[in-house]
Formats: C-alpha cells, sequence, structure tokens
C-alpha cells in the first residue's frame, strides 16, 4: 500500500492523478479494500490496524491534496502562457485626435482672464470704419487705414483688422464698469514669412469711474499673467504708442529660450515682445460717450504666445492643417 | 530712424555714457532700438599719401603706386580705376587682418613687388559707396600719413536702427533724438555754431521774387547761394551711407543731410531750371492756395511743387547749376495728412516726414544747411531770405498732481513734473496749487490733451520704475453668453479629440473660382473683397469643407492615411452674413494601421462616420438629403436633424471632387453651431426589471426608407418598447425589389418581469403596425 504514495508524488498530470484517486480512494478502491478486510483481522488486533490504515488514509489524502494543487497550478500556468503575447508589438498609437496649439493657447489665455473675472464678448469679422478705425481714434488718414494693410470690400465695409472693435460695440451697449476681453481672428493684408493674412487676437478692457484705474492695475496684471503663461520670467515695459490708448506701452518677456543671454529667437537682445497695452485714449471714451471714466486696454498675438510656448518654428504651417505637425499636440 | 553715435555726439554730450547703455535708454522712453551695428576698422590699416601712380608694366588694369605711409613709402599695386597721384588713401599694410578674415601679405603681382594694399570702402567694413577705393578727404579729421584709420572718430562708428512709433515725427532726426537723450542722461545739448558769412551787396530781391495768393496754412522760406565748387566731403557720404539716405546730386548730399540732422524739410530748386531763358534774372514764385489748407509753388504758371507733399524733379538742380534755391517748408501734419488723403494727392519721399510732423523752426535748417555748404565748399550767399508764414497757437493745457496719480497709480511730486516737462522743453505759463500751466514745444505735434503730457511724464520716470498694483473692483457674475458658449464649444472640441479629430485653422479667404465649381454662391458683386492678397484668395468661404480639402490634399501627398479633421470657424454666405459652423472630416483608412488589423485597417464607411460624428455632437436623425453642391453625394448624403430641427449636413464627399484633389474615400459633416445647443437632461426612470430583447426580420421593397418606419412605430408602440434599432438589412435575387430588414426590440415593464405571452403580444401588435403601414411580411 505505502508504494501509492511514490505513485501519487511521481504523478505527472490531472488525469493520471485523478486515475490514481480511482484506484485509492474509490468505492472498488484499494482503500475500500483494506477496510473491508477489518473483518478478518482478529478483534484484539482492530483498534492498532484501524488506527494504522486511518494514518495510511490520511497521510495518502494529504499527498492526493498537495499533488493536486501543484498540478493544477502548472496547468493553470500553462494555459495562460499559452495565451502570451508580445506586449511591446501593442504599445498603443493613440487613436484620439488634438486640439490646435494656437487654440489651446487661446483657450488657456481666456481661462487666465475668466477666473480672474474677466467677461468674454466677441464680435463680427466684417466690420464697419467706424467700430474698427474712426472710435478707436484712427482718423481716416492715419498709416495704419493704408489699403496695403486692410482688407476691404467693395461696399465700405472691412474685415476687422484687430479685435478692438469688440471692446467699441461692448462700451456702447453696456454702462462701466467693464471688464472684459475678446478673443477671435483678425486680418491684415500681409503675407510673407512671419505674417499672415489671418491670425487670432485676445484683447483686454477695463473701465471704471475716473481714477478707479491706474497704469500700475495695468501692469500688476499683465505681469500676472505673463507668469502664469510662461512662468519665471522677466517682464519689461517700454514707453510705446498706439493711437487708441496713452500712455503706451510695449511689453517683453526675457527671453524662454536663452534666459536673457541673447539667441538668435530674441535677436540677441535678451527680450521678447509679447504684447501691447496702455491706457485708454480719452477719444476712444469721447467716441462711445463715456465721461468721467478711465480705463486700461491690452492685446496680444495667440500664434506668437503659442510659437514661444511650443517652439514651433513657421508661423505659416499653423494654417496647413498638417497632420505631422498636430500629431505632436496629442 | 538710423543715428549714429558720433554725429549724435556734434549735437549732445554723450561723454562716457556706453553705446549699450544709450540703447537702454532710448529703449525705456519709448524709443524702441531695433538694431545696433558696430563700425569697426581694424588695426594696421593707416592713411597713405599716393606720390607717385603708373602703368604696370605687364598688365592694362593694375597701377604701381609709391604710397607714403609715414613710416616709409610702399611700393603698392593697385587695380581701381580711381587711383591716381596725390590722393589720400586707406593702405592695409603687412600684417593687417582684413574685417573679411583675409590677412594682407608681401605678394608679387604680375613680377612686381606690392607691399600692401589700397582698400575700398566695402573691404575696410563700412558700407559699399563709390566706385573703387575709398579717398580720404579731411573731413573726418587731419590726415597724416601713417596714422591708423581706427584713430578717425567718424570711422568708429556705432549705428542705431530705432524704429520709431508713427506719433513721434520731432525725432525723425539727429536734433530729436539727441534732444531725447539730453532728457533722459540730464545731459546738455550742445551748440552749434550756425553764423553765416553773407556776401551782402547781393541781396536775395536780385534773383527771386516770391508772392502769394489766398491763405494756405503752410510756411516756406527761401535762401540763395551761388556755388563756386562744391563736392561732397567723406563725412557726409560716410553717414549719408550709415543712415541708408542715397543722393543723386552733389546739393541733394547736402541737403538730405541737413534733413537727417535738424528734421526741417529741406529741398533744392537750380535757378537755371527755373528760369525760361538764360537772359531772365529773376525767377518769379507764386504759392497758390489749394483745396484742403495746402498750398502750390507755380512757375511761368507750371507746378512746381506742393508743398510737403511733393515737388517736380524736373526743377531740382543738377550738378552744372551754379544758384541754388533753397527752400525749407513746414506744414502741420494735422492739415496735410488728411488732405493729401482726401484729394488723393502722389507724394514723393519727404511726405513720410511731413505727415509725421517735421520741425517747424525753418531758419535752424536752411543756417544749418548753409553752414555745412559753407564748410565744405566755396559759395556765397544771397543776403536775406523771402518767406511766408503760417502761425499755430501752441497748445495750452492744465494738469494737476491728482489726475497724474489716479492714472499712472504712483504720485508725483510737482517739482518732479515740472523738472521733467521743462527739459522736453514744454513752456511751464505758471502752476496753481497742485496744478501746472503749459504750452507743448511746436515740434511736439503729438501732444494734444492732458493724457499726452501724462504719458510724457511716465516716458521719462521709465514705467519700470511705478510699482504694479492689484485692482480692487466690484464683485459682479462675468459669465456671459459668449464665455458660456465657448466653454460649450470647447467641450465639443474635446470630444471631437476624444474621437480622433485633429483641430484645424484655415483661413477665411478661398478662391472663388472653386467656390463656383463646387456649386456654391460667390458673395454679391457689391459686398465683394475689394482688395485681395491673391487671385486665390479673393473670395471668403461659404463652407469650411471648401477650405478644409486643401489640407486633406496637402496631408495625402504627405503619405498619410488616416486624415480626421475637424475645424470650427466662420464660413459667410451670398450675402456676406456670418455664421459659425462645425466641419468635421474623416478621409482614408478607418484606423491607423497597427499588428492588430494586420497592417490592412477598412477605408471608413457612411456608418462608422456617422458613430464618430455623434460621439462628438449627440444624437442626431439622419434623413434624406435637402442640399445639393458640388462636395455632396447625391445617394450617401443626410440632412442631420435634432429635434425635428436640421442642424447640418453629412455625406460622402462627391468622388468628382475627391478624384480631382487625390483623395481616397472621405466624408464630411458640416454643421450650423446656432443649432447646437447645450442639452439639459432630465432623467427617466429606470426599471427594477431585466429587460428583453427580441429581433423581427421583415420583407418590405427596397424603397422604403428605415427613416419611414421608425417614424411609422415610433408613434404606435407600446410604452413597454423601450427603443428599437435597425441591425440588419440584406438582399438576394430571391428578394427581387424587396429587402429584408432586421430590427432589434428592448422590451421592459416598470411593473414586473414579463412573461413569455406578454412579450409574444407586443411582438404581434409590432408586426401588425409593420403590415398594415408598410405591406411588410415576415421573413
Amino acid at each position: 500500500m505505502e508504494n501509492w504514495i511514490d505513485k501519487i508524488n511521481a504523478a505527472d498530470s490531472l488525469e493520471e492523478l485523478e486515475a490514481l484517486r480511482i484506484a485509492i480512494f474509490g468505492k472498488k478502491g484499494d482503500l475500500a479494500k483494506a477496510f473491508a478486510n477489518m473483518k478478518s483481522v482478529p478483534p484484539a488486533q482492530k483498534p492498532v490496524v484501524a488506527k494504522e490504515l486511518n494514518q495510511l488514509k490520511n497521510s495518502l489524502m494529504k499527498a492526493y491534496e498537495a499533488k493536486k494543487r501543484e498540478l493544477e497550478a502548472r496547468a493553470l500556468e500553462a494555459r495562460l502562457a499559452s495565451e502570451a503575447i508580445d506586449v511591446s508589438l501593442y504599445s498603443p498609437r493613440p487613436q484620439s485626435g488634438a486640439l490646435h496649439p494656437v487654440m489651446t493657447t487661446m483657450d488657456r489665455i481666456i481661462e487666465y482672464f475668466s477666473s480672474m473675472n474677466f467677461s468674454m464678448e466677441t464680435g463680427p469679422l466684417v466690420e464697419d470704419e467706424f467700430h474698427n478705425f474712426e472710435a478707436l481714434n484712427l482718423p481716416d488718414y492715419h498709416p495704419a487705414r493704408d489699403m496695403q494693410d486692410t482688407f476691404y470690400f467693395k461696399d465700405g465695409k472691412l474685415l476687422r483688422t484687430h479685435t478692438s472693435p469688440v471692446q467699441i460695440r461692448t462700451m456702447m451697449k453696456q454702462k462701466p464698469p467693464i471688464r472684459m476681453i475678446s478673443p477671435g481672428a483678425v486680418f491684415r493684408r500681409d503675407f510673407d514669412l512671419t505674417h499672415t493674412p489671418q491670425f487670432h487676437q485676445v484683447e483686454g478692457l477695463m473701465v471704471d469711474e475716473k481714477g478707479k484705474v491706474s497704469f500700475a492695475n495695468l501692469k500688476w496684471i499683465l505681469e500676472d499673467f505673463l507668469h502664469t503663461m510662461f512662468g519665471d520670467v522677466d517682464v519689461r515695459f517700454r514707453p510705446s504708442f498706439f493711437p487708441f490708448t496713452e500712455p503706451s506701452a510695449e511689453v517683453d518677456i526675457s527671453c524662454i529660450f536663452c534666459k536673457g543671454e541673447g539667441c538668435r529667437v530674441c535677436s540677441r537682445t535678451g527680450w521678447l515682445e509679447v504684447l501691447g497695452c496702455g491706457m485708454v485714449d480719452p477719444n476712444v471714451f469721447k467716441a462711445v460717450g463715456y465721461e468721467n471714466v478711465s480705463g486700461y486696454a491690452f492685446g496680444l498675438g495667440v500664434e506668437r504666445f503659442a510659437m514661444l510656448m511650443h517652439q514651433i518654428p513657421d508661423l505659416r504651417s499653423l494654417f496647413e492643417g498638417d497632420l505631422r505637425l498636430l500629431e505632436q499636440f496629442q | 530712424m538710423i543715428v549714429t553715435r558720433t554725429w549724435l555726439e556734434e549735437w549732445v554730450d554723450l561723454d562716457g555714457i556706453s553705446t549699450d547703455e544709450i540703447c537702454k535708454k532710448l529703449n525705456s522712453i519709448g524709443l524702441e532700438v531695433d538694431a545696433l551695428k558696430r563700425i569697426r576698422i581694424p588695426e594696421k590699416i593707416v592713411v597713405g599719401f599716393v606720390k607717385s601712380c603708373e602703368k604696370h608694366p605687364d598688365a592694362d588694369k593694375l597701377n604701381v603706386c609709391q604710397i607714403d605711409i609715414g613710416t616709409g613709402v610702399k611700393q603698392i599695386v593697385c587695380g581701381a580705376k580711381n587711383i591716381r597721384e596725390g590722393l589720400y588713401v586707406p593702405v592695409a599694410t603687412i600684417g593687417a587682418v582684413m574685417p573679411d578674415g583675409m590677412k594682407i601679405k608681401h605678394a608679387k603681382l604680375r613680377g612686381v613687388e606690392s607691399d600692401g594694399m589700397v582698400c575700398s570702402a566695402k573691404e575696410l567694413g563700412l558700407p559699399a559707396f563709390g566706385e573703387g577705393i575709398l579717398e580720404l578727404d579731411e573731413s573726418i579729421g587731419a590726415l597724416i600719413p601713417g596714422k591708423a584709420l581706427c584713430g578717425f572718430a567718424p570711422l568708429q562708428e556705432d549705428i542705431i536702427e530705432i524704429e520709431l512709433t508713427a506719433n513721434r515725427g520731432d525725432c525723425l532726426s539727429i536734433n530729436g533724438v539727441a534732444r531725447e537723450l539730453s532728457v533722459a542722461f540730464e545731459r546738455p545739448m550742445k551748440t552749434l555754431d550756425l553764423q553765416l558769412e553773407e556776401k551782402s551787396d547781393l541781396g536775395i530781391g536780385r534773383i527771386l521774387q516770391f508772392i502769394h495768393e489766398g491763405r494756405p496754412h503752410v510756411s516756406l522760406v527761401y535762401r540763395a547761394v551761388d556755388s563756386k565748387s562744391l563736392t561732397v566731403p567723406l563725412l557726409i557720404r560716410l553717414r549719408l551711407a550709415f543712415v541708408e539716405q542715397e543722393f543723386a546730386t552733389t546739393i541733394d548730399a547736402f541737403t538730405s543731410y541737413a534733413i537727417h540732422a535738424t528734421g526741417v524739410i529741406l529741398r533744392d530748386y537750380g535757378f537755371s531750371k527755373l528760369v525760361q531763358s538764360e537772359k531772365e534774372e529773376k525767377v518769379k514764385l507764386v504759392l497758390k492756395e489749394l483745396p484742403d489748407h495746402l498750398g502750390a509753388i507755380e512757375v511761368n504758371g507750371k507746378t512746381v511743387s506742393i508743398v510737403g507733399v511733393r515737388q517736380d524733379p524736373e526743377c531740382r538742380a543738377d550738378e552744372n547749376e551754379h544758384t541754388f534755391l533753397l527752400e525749407a517748408s513746414y506744414v502741420a501734419p494735422h492739415i496735410i495728412a488728411p488732405a493729401v488723403k482726401n484729394e488723393k494727392l502722389k507724394t514723393d519721399p519727404l511726405y513720410y516726414r511731413t505727415s509725421r510732423g517735421s520741425e517747424p523752426d525753418l531758419d535752424f535748417g536752411l543756417n544749418y544747411l548753409l553752414k555745412i555748404l559753407a564748410d565744405y565748399g566755396s559759395i556765397d550767399i544771397y543776403a536775406g531770405c523771402s518767406e511766408y508764414l503760417t502761425e499755430y497757437e501752441p497748445v495750452t493745457l492744465k494738469i494737476s498732481t491728482e489726475e497724474i496719480a489716479a492714472l499712472i497709480g504712483e504720485e508725483i511730486e510737482l517739482s518732479v513734473v515740472v523738472g521733467i516737462l521743462s527739459r522736453l522743453a514744454f513752456r511751464i505759463l505758471r502752476t496753481e496749487g497742485d496744478e501746472v500751466i503749459l504750452e507743448a514745444p511746436a515740434f511736439r505735434h503729438d501732444i494734444e490733451n492732458a493724457q499726452d503730457v501724462i504719458e510724457e511724464i511716465v516716458r521719462i520716470i521709465g514705467i519700470d520704475n511705478i510699482p504694479s498694483k492689484p485692482l480692487c473692483f466690484t464683485e459682479a457674475n462675468r459669465e456671459t453668453d459668449a464665455l458660456a458658449r465657448h466653454r460649450f464649444l470647447r467641450d465639443i472640441r474635446l470630444k471631437a479629440v476624444g474621437n480622433g479629430f485633429f483641430e484645424t485653422i484655415h483661413y477665411v479667404f478661398c478662391d472663388n473660382k472653386r467656390v463656383k465649381e463646387l456649386g456654391f454662391k460667390e458673395i454679391l458683386t457689391s459686398k465683394a473683397l475689394l482688395n485681395p492678397i491673391t487671385s486665390e484668395m479673393d473670395g471668403l468661404r461659404p463652407s469650411l469643407m471648401v477650405s478644409m480639402l486643401d489640407s486633406l490634399q496637402r496631408n495625402v501627398r504627405m503619405s498619410q492615411r488616416r486624415i480626421p479633421l475637424f475645424e470650427i470657424g466662420t464660413v459667410f454666405d451670398e450675402k456676406r452674413d456670418e455664421s459659425l459652423h462645425f466641419g468635421l472630416v474623416y478621409s482614408g483608412e478607418k484606423e491607423s494601421e497597427e499588428v492588430a488589423n494586420a497592417g490592412k485597417p477598412s477605408m471608413i464607411d457612411f456608418a462608422s462616420f456617422a458613430d464618430k460624428v455623434a460621439a462628438v455632437i449627440g444624437c442626431f436623425e439622419l434623413v434624406e438629403c435637402t442640399v445639393q453642391n458640388g462636395l455632396i453625394h447625391p445617394y450617401q448624403s443626410a440632412d442631420m436633424m435634432i429635434d425635428g430641427k436640421k442642424v447640418g449636413v453629412l455625406s460622402k464627399l462627391h468622388p468628382t471632387v475627391a478624384e480631382k484633389y487625390d483623395l481616397p474615400d472621405t466624408y464630411f459633416a458640416e454643421i450650423d453651431l446656432a443649432y447646437l445647443k447645450p442639452r439639459h437632461i432630465r432623467a427617466k426612470a429606470i426599471s427594477a426589471f431585466t429587460p428583453m430583447q427580441r429581433d423581427i426580420s421583415i420583407v418590405v421593397p427596397q424603397s422604403t426608407t428605415y427613416a419611414l418606419i421608425e417614424k411609422a412605430l415610433a408613434s404606435a408602440l407600446p410604452a413597454e418598447v423601450k427603443t428599437f434599432y435597425p441591425i440588419d438589412r440584406y438582399v438576394d435575387d430571391a428578394l427581387g425589389d424587396m429587402m429584408s430588414l432586421t430590427i432589434r426590440f428592448v422590451i421592459s415593464s416598470m411593473e414586473k418581469t414579463l412573461d413569455e405571452n406578454e412579450i409574444n403580444a407586443i411582438m404581434e401588435k409590432i408586426l401588425d403596425l409593420l403590415q398594415d403601414n408598410f405591406k411588410a411580411t415576415l421573413r
């Protein structure tokens, strides 16, 4: 009987083990036979034989259970192994698309200013001279109104050259205080390496009672905004000129590529021009019928921000829909 | 505007201030420095005196010169045409390294020894002007053979290019920029000695009669000179080259130089060009009034100039002229700019200066010009001048420190304000309490109101010196419709991205030819673009898909096999009214090629594309297409309906167009965003009991559209039918004109699990409906 243990231990498959189980523990198996033979054992020896037999049964059972677990584990492992694949073949190629870098940049700018409690306003692309020029203190002999720069229509209308007309429309519709941005497409008649006839701007306007809004406030929000967009950069304000603001300034950040050392991108100046801004010119308020107010305004080119933030080398590529560029933004 | 350091130094004291500091200061006061170029003549290049110059024995074009270079006389072979005895020339001696890196060595040219090189301007690293070698003269300093060229200040120049803003006409001169630096660095301006020696016995009246008709708003001053000899000195040639100013004649070089230095508009007239015959001794100039207060100069009934606008080149002096009439003029920019625009006048290059505001001090400009003519030439100046002057009221303004503090956000003391403004040449009339009353200088055409003056203060103090302060403002709900709309559209854009589409931006411009070819309507002629940038961009797109074709084609050419794109953008109808559209397009393979699809993904099809669009914008119905244009496939196209309203169109791209642009199978949807709104969802109760599914296959004529079946069922089904949808369509020869359509029904009750009999009853009802409405038979 003892060699059953060796046979169990030597079993190599669940089938073999099952055959052993029937041969040992089955109704007609050896154990059943051995217990049946107890009848012929003299009564005095019975307790001893019974004890031995039960011990044998227990150890056979233990060996069987252990072997079964072992073989089951082995079978599971074999099944799993048969399902093996080369996972490296399936590194995912993302099936998702991507937002356009100019649009995500615009989204980010809108999020900043809406979190600073600026409202958002939009306006038509086809504009008239009043909203696009005259109300913004650009009389009709101003150089910026040259046919060279503006797309005109035969009926005298034009494609807006900046998003500022939205400021005029908003001021004529609402009373101060006004705290708004106007993002959108604008058009200039210019097409070369660094100019496309269409690009995107975000403009901001803050108007309140005279004396409430100052240049110091304008500086604060633009510094905060530029730090949010570009991180730890130096911000520099340079006096400049725009017909619709006064005082006016251009805003530079320290070059994000060379950290102000001077490189090709910043034309070795260490600075990158990113914004125009100023205090709203009194003539603009006059044009919309506002009195006793003061305010600031600013404007930026979204493509410029996107190109700087993502180091996109070619402006025109932003309008070509080439997947090799767009896929990088997945 | 280009200025040079040594030229500035003639006008303002810049001792001890580096050019980098000057540039930094210019930037900080609003004169943006665009470029800084440094001219440095290398060492070992010296002044040489050509003692003799003879033809090379073996070479026609070469000369053999004996040149005194201070340390001795060297024999140098030179090929320049203008080399001659008695000239002072730059000589690169042995060991000199030229700016282009060439090293000067002893050489033998066609058998003749040569100990150095005579240099042209270009070889010295100067702008290339004149032909041949550079002829030196004493306008740059005393010429001593052997003196190093790098010792001459005008040859060691820092050239600063300033990008002037349109309001600063007063800085279109060396004088103007020097004036700004004088204020910014608190350094004095230098006084120029403009004393002239006039030939007293000849008055200008001898040769000029100047009369006016009407009251044009212009100012003119005339002077006259006789010239005996006049050549352009090196200093003037050099500086004009540095500031990229070309000149046509000798006198033109002098006037251009004086204009650039003083900012006064100066023009020369040749006396002989104005008189009708040589016998005429006097020229009669008539100033006539033109519309919009402009003035024209007439001679013998012929217009020779429109003041401030242009001059007839025929009346300018040529190189044979002996008597020059010199004119200084001024027209205020607020007069001239609108007038030129209204009258559509042709202008010459000086108009750029007049329109931005030239220097109004005419005598100053003329005296400067006469002074340099006298300094560098031999001339006789006629005594006196002829003039016609228009007086302009100076702008008087009042500002208070309170006003300044409110606008800047920082208190500035009155004494500081007064100090800055006086240095900027404002006339301080008086101060009253915290107010100052002042007059703007005549050359500051841009100063009109108090805010203009505050800008000046900000500029000089420096914006960087104003502390930033957060604004205190009233809380208000500023979530406008536009912002809500932006967020809604951003969610849609993100869903499009999640479903594999790439966002694109296209120009709104498109080719009208294409618009017509594709069967869209062009914008009405009366509203068309007047000045398109190219003929391929002469229209505005009527549909996003019209411009997206270009991106598809580009990507196909770049070997892309799967091109899913979208755009949210403006389109224009024939009346040029704008609407915002959402365009989705899918071209080529349904998935990217990968192991999972054995590198052979199937092509995009109508159903898969519709599913993708639905995943982006939510559910819609497709019904028979009511739109016709060249993009739409007549048999695989549909109107997209949401809540019974048409929101857009979904179609296969017409194969003719696809072929024209080399595109594989392409599907597109274009949705008018005015109809796409965020949906408010009201949740329905869901049943606790397991829903059952039953399929029905019916046979109906192939012409029956599913939309009709759906409509008939939707209105008549028992409430237990929660939803139903088609799952199979089958045709074969045996069916002939008929088709088999399998529809799946999901049935569930709120009260209980339905038993087989109840379900069968519902299905019978459905079958009855189909039989009654479509004569459908069970398959």
